[in-house]
């Protein structure tokens, strides 16, 4: 069930005024139960895989926090065994069959079997709910958070479906404490929640649905495409992916809203990042602080003798990883290892790069960090978005390359689509920078935020994609 | 070795890494006060403090940490125990 789709509407409406129709204490209960249809609609015997997962990790949760530390240890090793074993199976069974095969064959050694590929389809939000719940195992073997022990609340926590498909990845110390409260009707609740719904439609459907219909275009034809048209739809395609990614994540957080709950915020304006350790701050920061936290930290200070090297080896195998939860294929474990090599870049040019800034006007720095930053996204986005490096390098060889007339498509919709642009990185712009004295999203004149949002709907019947569009983080 | 001692020497590691002269640490100072202080310098700080005073942190202290209050504390313990 897409968030931009009627049907997704129709079922929060309903959903909602069930909810606020409870007497407070069975509200939760509902939700369970509204979460686990919304799981179903999908592919109904996956809710087996779902309930199998949440027992099994609320039983060991459990055990972890009584046992002494050495069983706490083979605890944590089953979940982990478990989840892990349960996303491989499902998302990465067939690259490593593929890949072990071509090892096998490389080796020289016979095979005339053809691999046993599976053709299952992948469930929804796995690789959001499995990192969640590792996270969760983990915090109680380090003692930071208690095991929950009340398997309705745990069962609420992993199933809670706006969070479901997309996430944010939770965090246990954030989101189980929310739902030990009884939550109440607040009309301030649904008209946030409402707004941030509006805004994430508007970022989804006019900015990167109509960029997704252009930047289809040019990259399915690029050895006919000019340098200038590449360079502008690969320009395009970041925006695209913020749009589509944060955007779907509005949604959600407006959605959770409505019914009482804050979810993590996962997006932090990261096109004004002014360095690539800046831009994984801000962008899905609940996958990288997840990273972060149980990845890079522990195998960094594990190796903190190394000096540099301990730093350099723990943000590879931290980025190989936020590479490959994308998918199972190459170009993923590529765009990872970029990201890292940049960080390393970052960290031993860190004194050089302060002593230039302090030679420079600041604001003008700053500019510069940021388009530079901005340029290296959109160049990694492009292994990112690429089947193959060979797709990769030959769309880098026609931007530079390839002369022409710059494609225009559809002039109208192109127009709609870079007002929509503008409006978001007006909008980050005045957030982070805060330059104009007038807002018109956040006014605090009542009236005039309500005209806002009521012109930004119109804008999103007259200018948005109806007819379908697929969210891009939907497939991990 | 009082806590005023500790972060004082604390301040310079910190003014030393980050190399920022402007960084003046109390207790309640978090990763948001001050702007370089990210994950990657965290452990290049971490382990000068341990050089510093010929301690080892374990990973759980580390996770303890929640403002520079908590770091001092942390290594006003190792110190005791060193004892």
């Amino acid at each position: 069930m897409l968030f931009t789709s009627i049907i997704y509407f129709l079922f929060l409406v309903s959903s909602l005024v069930g909810y606020y129709l409870l007497p407070p204490r069975y509200r939760n209960y509902y939700l369970i139960i509204v979460s686990a249809l919304f799981y179903m609609y999908v592919k109904p015997s996956y809710l087996i895989l779902i309930i199998f997962i949440i027992v099994t990790n609320y039983w060991i949760g459990i055990q972890i926090e009584k046992s002494n530390r050495k069983q706490k240890s083979g605890f944590l090793y089953l979940s982990l065994f478990i989840n892990l074993g349960i996303l491989i199976f499902f998302k990465y069974w067939n690259f490593l069959i593929e890949n072990l095969f071509q090892l096998v064959g490389l080796l020289g050694v016979s095979n005339t079997n053809s691999p046993p590929f599976l053709d299952i389809v992948l469930p929804i939000g796995l690789s959001y709910y499995i990192f969640q719940i590792i996270g969760y195992n983990i915090d109680i073997n380090r003692g930071t958070i208690k095991a929950e022990t009340n398997i309705f609340d745990f069962s609420l926590f992993v199933l809670f479906f706006p969070k479901l498909m997309v996430g944010p990845i939770e965090r246990a110390n954030h989101f189980l404490p929310q739902l030990k409260k009884r939550i109440l009707f607040k009309k301030e609740n649904i008209v946030e929640g409402g707004k941030r719904i509006v805004w994430g439609l508007f970022k989804k459907l006019v900015v990167a649905d109509r960029i997704s219909i252009y930047h289809d275009a040019v990259m399915s034809t690029v050895n006919q495409q000019s340098g200038a048209t590449i360079l502008f739809a690969s320009v395009l395609y970041t925006f695209q992916v913020y749009a589509d990614f944060s955007g779907y994540t509005d949604i959600a957080l407006g959605t959770a809203r409505m019914f009482g709950y804050d979810l993590m915020e996962n997006f932090k304006r990261p096109l004004l990042a002014k360095n690539v350790g800046d831009f994984w701050r801000r962008w899905h920061i609940s996958l990288s602080s997840w990273v972060s936290d149980y990845i890079f930290n522990p195998i960094a200070f594990k190796r903190r003798d190394w000096g540099n090297f301990g730093v350099f080896y723990a943000l590879i195998i931290s980025f190989v990883v936020i590479g490959i939860w994308h998918g199972a294929t190459w170009n993923y474990v590529l765009f990872g290892i970029v990201q890292a090599l940049a960080l390393i870049y970052e960290t031993l040019t860190r004194r050089a790069r302060k002593n230039i800034a302090k030679k420079v006007n600041t604001v003008l720095y700053r500019d510069i960090s940021i388009v530079l930053t901005f340029t290296f996204i959109t160049f990694s986005l492009i292994i990112f978005q690429s089947a193959t490096f060979s797709d990769a390098l030959n769309i880098m060889k026609a931007m530079f390359s390839n002369h022409g007339k710059f494609f225009f498509d559809d002039p109208p919709q192109l127009t709609f689509m870079l007002i929509g642009c503008v409006m978001l990185i007006l909008c980050d712009i005045q957030e982070e920078f805060r330059i104009f004295n007038f807002s018109l999203f956040s006014n605090k004149n009542w009236m005039i935020q309500q005209i806002a949002f009521s012109l930004l709907l119109v804008y999103i019947l007259i200018a948005g994609v109806f007819d379908g569009g697929e969210f891009i983080y939907f497939a991990f | 070795m009082a806590s005023e001692q500790i972060i004082t020497e604390i301040n310079k590691i910190f003014i030393k890494i980050l190399e920022d002269n402007s960084i003046i640490l109390d207790e309640n100072t978090t990763t948001d006060d001050v702007a370089a202080w990210d994950s990657l310098n965290h452990i290049q700080i971490i382990t000068a403090i341990e050089r510093h005073y010929g301690i080892r942190f374990e990973l759980n202290d580390l996770l303890n940490f929640k403002n520079v209050g908590d770091l001092c504390n942390g290594v006003q313990k190792k110190l005791q125990s060193k004892k």
